[in-house]
């Protein structure tokens, strides 16, 4: 088995063909359709989630999703497989966030441990940059969050989010430069806490 | 990770900037294997759409303890016993239940009789026999069995 970890974008017509084939049960279209789009449901899930086992967890169960509506001729979103892909996402996204939230333990947010830094190689500087960026993303709203994973981590046009969310595109253009805002003054907020 | 950057306002640049190297991060930190581990569990979907359906179907509900025939078969056969045993076998504790048995069955007679002629004559010349009767009734001795029985329960 070849390791697939190419993450690409790929021309709607690509997408659309390789649909087609993975819908006659064709496997290799099925494995370029997971390279193509795993990571970034990855991403996006991780940047809500967390834990690393759930976001792959919440990966896998989008995916079986999507191959159980291609096979049986329930995809009808043509031409939009990725406003599709990604609001099943984030649907599971925010259905496990509120089991996990249902199921937390109250915490003091003040006795938090700094989150660790990934096994890359990263300047110490900047592995503490992104905890305290990590810790802002944690604090803002559940909608300006949901804008800022999508357009951030799953790395996708405002117009296929303003399909997602189902606002029109300038509405949504300004909830993200609002939500933008928010996080900087979380972040600056914290900063000032930090250097008193 | 976002290439559709070119017009990010000036006073959300740096945090476009910052969110991005995140994404970048967090993208790049994906556990190895990531796309062939999710192929691998999902193929089997994309072949046989009801894989899933079988092997992630909720496990059947118990059956109520009440919906099962073994145990209203029990519950019925229960209910009969104790009905046949108030039915059939005998008061205890005896010297009790067949003494106010004897005394409401001597009553009942002789409240019968009384009634009897009564509705045989006209009622009003025989209302003294009926008190008699009655004086009778109360005066007989039967009954100081029950009054001697009633202080004993008194003094417990």
């Amino acid at each position: 088995m070849h390791a697939m970890t190419r993450t690409t974008t790929a021309e709607p017509h690509q997408v659309d063909s390789l649909l087609e084939r993975a819908a006659d049960h064709d496997d290799n279209a099925w494995r370029e359709l997971i390279a193509l789009y795993a990571r970034r449901v990855y991403a996006a899930a991780k940047a809500h989630i967390a834990s690393p086992e759930l976001a792959e967890e919440i990966t896998q169960s989008v995916f079986v999703t999507i191959a159980e509506q291609l096979t049986t001729g329930k995809y009808v979103e043509r031409g939009r497989f990725e406003s599709w892909l990604f609001r099943i996402a984030m649907n599971r996204v925010r259905d496990e966030a509120r089991r996990a939230k249902r199921h937390a333990i109250p915490t003091d947010p003040a006795s938090f441990d700094p989150i660790p830094a990934d096994p890359v190689s990263v300047p110490a500087d900047s592995a503490s940059e992104l905890t305290h960026l990590r810790t802002a993303l944690a604090q803002l709203p559940e909608a300006d969050r949901t804008i800022i994973e999508l357009r951030h981590h799953a790395a996708l046009p405002f117009a296929t989010i303003a399909t997602i969310l189902e606002e029109p595109v300038g509405t949504l253009l300004a909830r993200h430069h609002r939500a933008l805002r928010k996080l900087r003054s979380i972040m600056e907020s914290a900063n000032e806490g930090t250097t008193q | 990770m976002n290439t559709e950057s070119n017009h990010t306002p000036d006073d959300i640049r740096e945090t476009v900037s910052a969110l991005d190297h995140l994404a970048k991060r967090e993208a790049d930190a994906a556990p190895p294997g990531l796309e062939d581990r999710i192929f691998l569990r999902t193929a089997a979907s994309l072949r046989d759409p009801s894989a899933r359906a079988e092997s992630n179907a909720p496990a059947p509900a118990p059956i109520p303890l009440w919906n099962r025939t073994p145990f209203r078969l029990a519950a019925a056969i229960a209910l009969v016993v104790i009905a046949s045993l108030f039915f059939f076998i005998p008061n205890t504790p005896s010297g009790t239940t067949d003494f106010v048995n004897q005394n409401t069955d001597l009553i009942l007679e002789e409240l019968d009789s009384i009634l009897a002629v009564a509705y045989a004559t006209d009622p009003y010349p025989e209302l003294d026999s009926i008190d008699a009767e009655l004086s009778e009734l109360l005066n007989n001795d039967s009954f100081s069995e029950l009054d001697a029985w009633l202080e004993t329960e008194e003094a417990l």
